[in-house]
């Protein structure tokens, strides 16, 4: 069943456009007999427990994908909790969770991300790093010739080259 | 064998140097792109996902289990590692090769070449004749390059014990770098795709 339905619309047909405020703690809850085809987008957090195929913004809040929940979709939200199973890029402003039951297979973006162990992936994890952008800016303005050679594969002095 | 060695940290708890070497080289790579192998634990994932610039999973260990359960052919093992070639800077291969006939893992070590760039480096470890290596584990990445040695009793995997000789000809394809022998008997190698 779908509960508190009142921000969910999608690309194809408009469930519900609510002009009221809704409050933070509010969930909308997409149940195990529902299946929906289409963009999800919502002002509010969401938990899925049904299917959905396509894509689901939620912009600062907070998706759940539940233990029975199947999505494929290309995901745009605050925070995600993946329990259910998930085939898409997941794009998170702060944080990834991925509990042990979980089968994700596709590419995250998030700030943070946590994995309990159990959880099967086949995944793609790209964290964003401020040290990491302030060294390439430090790298492309000062260091040409650190840049030069920083594509080059790693290398090592080894034994086994001494011994050649 | 001895006893219950996994309650005893001195042989389920070490400093690993190649892991040291593995991320050293790393740090040369401006976007480095790693895959692990390994059984999925969230302590590796944050750790590398942390350093690298794109972690990939592959649960191989998994599938590996799974499989055997399901009696696919052994064809149907590699499937999975289905990556463009010369994907990554580096490849932690764990304990992988226990579990591998020799035929499996000439096939592994082959995909793990195409999907390697050249210089880049594969991390991989033997429990066969250590303490450690009777029964499935999992390698945990803690601080300072030390790793804890899980046990995972409920995976069921062939284990196969093999020299030095026998994994250096199996894996033919690389470079030797370094080899690392343990007091907990566990052996690491570097190996690196010229």
């Amino acid at each position: 069943m779908l509960k508190k339905s009142k921000t969910i619309e999608t690309d194809t047909e408009p469930i519900i456009s609510p002009t009221r405020a809704v409050s933070s703690e509010e969930k909308t809850v997409i149940g195990k007999q529902i299946t929906i085809e289409g963009t999800v987008r919502g002002k509010e957090d969401l938990l899925i427990e049904g299917a959905v195929k396509g894509g689901i913004e939620l912009t600062g809040h907070h998706l759940t994908v539940g233990l029975n929940g199947q999505v494929e979709a290309d995901i745009q939200a605050e925070n995600v909790t993946i329990r259910g199973r998930v085939i898409g890029n997941v794009n998170a402003l702060a944080k990834v969770s991925i509990t042990k039951e979980a089968d994700f297979n596709g590419e995250i973006h998030a700030k943070s991300i946590s994995v309990e162990d159990g959880a099967y992936l086949k995944a793609v994890i790209e964290l964003e790093k401020e040290s990491q952008k302030k060294n390439i800016h430090a790298i492309k303005l000062g260091d040409k010739a650190a840049s030069d050679t920083s594509h080059d594969p790693a290398s090592l002095t080894t034994e086994a080259d001494k011994a050649k | 064998m001895l006893g219950n060695s996994w309650s005893d940290p001195h042989l389920s708890d070490y400093t690993s140097n190649a892991l040291r070497l593995f991320l050293e080289g790393l740090e040369q790579v401006r976007e480095s792109q790693v895959l692990d192998v390994g059984s999925v634990c969230g302590d590796n994932i944050t750790f590398f996902a942390q350093r690298v610039k794109r972690l990939y999973i592959c649960d191989m260990f998994f599938h590996l289990n799974r499989d055997q359960c399901d009696t696919l052919p052994p064809n149907q093992f590699w499937k999975h590692l289905d990556y463009p070639p010369q994907s990554f800077h580096g490849i932690l291969l764990w304990n992988l090769v226990d579990h591998l006939e020799d035929g499996e893992v000439s096939r592994m070590a082959e995909r793990c070449y195409d999907m390697l760039k050249p210089g880049g480096m594969i991390l991989g470890s033997l429990t066969g004749k250590s303490v450690v290596g009777t029964i499935a584990c999992s390698f945990v990445v803690k601080d300072d390059y030390r790793l804890n040695i899980n046990p995972k009793p409920d995976m069921d995997c062939p284990l196969h014990v093999r020299s030095n000789r026998e994994v250096l000809e199996l894996l033919s394809l690389f470079t030797p770098v370094k080899s690392f022998l343990y007091q907990n008997g566990l052996r690491e190698y570097l190996f690196r795709h010229d």
